[in-house]
């Protein structure tokens, strides 16, 4: 992660214009932003496989979690890696950390609409508990027990 | 009196008599000449992506009030998720965002065949998820789990196949690309015509990371 916080280091440098160094950066440890400005350079190719490995370690260790049986510890672990995951795959491969303010601001504002919104209305019906007072599809009785597979 | 200036980066600049317009952004370097210094296009993808958070937000919070709707003795969705199986398809998934981002890499250096390999990556591993889905869903089926067993299974199989065209659509932008890249259709000063569909792309993986997580592995699903 330090190397890819280099490659922002490197920014006020190439903002200088120097487009024939492109590939130049890119050996040193990032690339200049197409459009320049303010923003930082992009990772280079070797940051972006190291960033996907970690993504794949996080995913690995997700999976292993879910067959933990402290459902308690195991929930929130598993939603911090989410969040990682969508941070890093949002922050770097979308590039919304190195790209202009206004795009992240666009982006984020409809991620905490959409959040706020559903899980105001997902805790509404309580959602998130085994019992939903409020049936979606009509009265009718709330099967919790795990039923058994098809034949 | 204005003169146009086209610098190395290939972006006109404005120039007037009293000094540089403010066609540059604060860094004071060319930027589109847009009053956000965005190109519209790439603008529009954000917004776009904006929206489609609400849209996929409302798919799975109807997972979440539907996930315990079973009926009379049904299958419940987390009794038939092969994880390991939706595991590999995740990191299939989620490979084929960093593909993605050495296709873009490459068109942006100039090294058009390398960029075409791996948009071509892209879309196989696109289409190696796609495959897995069709699987995954023909397995549910037979062990009698369908749209209509119950209103959890509807909302399993409308967020998951929501997901899956989105990719599907992805798969066919990818290789729409690939053959106007063929064309000589997208030089190098054209990239951010990658860029937005990689965003688009990227989009989709991060929707699964949360799918993946909250509809398969969150420890109430099974």
């Amino acid at each position: 992660m330090t190397s890819i916080r280099a490659t922002e280091a490197s920014a006020a440098g190439e903002a200088s214009g120097d487009v024939a160094g492109v590939d130049s950066s890119a050996e040193a440890g990032g690339r200049p932003h197409p459009e320049g400005g303010e923003h930082g350079a992009h990772p280079s190719d070797r940051q972006y496989v190291v960033i996907a490995l970690i993504l794949a370690a996080i995913t690995a260790v997700e999976v292993v979690l879910s067959y933990w049986n402290d459902a308690g510890l195991s929930a929130p672990l598993l939603l911090v890696g989410m969040a990682l995951k969508f941070a890093i795959v949002a922050g770097y491969f979308m590039h919304l950390k190195f790209d202009s303010r206004l795009l992240r601001r666009l982006f984020l504002s409809g991620l905490g609409l959409a959040l706020f919104c559903y899980i105001a209305v997902a805790a509404v019906f309580h959602a998130f508990t085994h019992e939903t007072k409020i049936s979606p599809q009509g009265p009718g009785p709330v099967v919790t027990a795990p039923a058994q597979l098809a034949p | 009196m204005t003169a146009t200036e086209v610098p190395a980066t290939g972006i006109p600049t404005t120039r007037t008599a009293a000094g540089p317009a403010p066609v540059t952004d604060k860094g004071g370097h060319a930027a589109p000449p847009t009053s956000t210094g965005i190109s519209n296009e790439k603008l529009a993808m954000w917004t776009f992506l904006g929206s489609e958070c609400l849209l996929f937000g409302a798919l799975i919070a109807t997972y979440f009030l539907y996930r315990n709707r079973l009926g009379n003795g049904a299958v419940r969705p987390g009794l038939v998720y092969d994880i390991p199986f939706t595991s590999v398809s995740s990191f299939i998934l989620l490979m084929s965002s960093l593909t993605m981002v050495l296709a873009l890499a490459g068109f942006q250096r100039g090294d058009l065949r390398r960029g075409r390999i791996w948009l071509l990556c892209t879309a196989l591993l696109g289409s190696g998820f796609i495959g897995g889905q069709v699987y995954e869903f023909t397995t549910f089926i037979h062990q009698g789990m369908t749209i209509k067993t119950n209103p959890a299974s509807s909302a399993f199989f409308v967020l998951t196949g929501f997901h899956g065209t989105h990719v599907a659509i992805g798969v066919i932008m990818l290789l729409t690309l690939v053959f106007m890249s063929l064309k000589g259709r997208i030089p190098q000063e054209r990239s951010e015509i990658i860029e937005i569909a990689g965003l688009y792309w990227h989009f989709v993986d991060v929707v699964w990371i949360v799918v993946f997580t909250v509809v398969y592995l969150l420890p109430g699903n099974r």
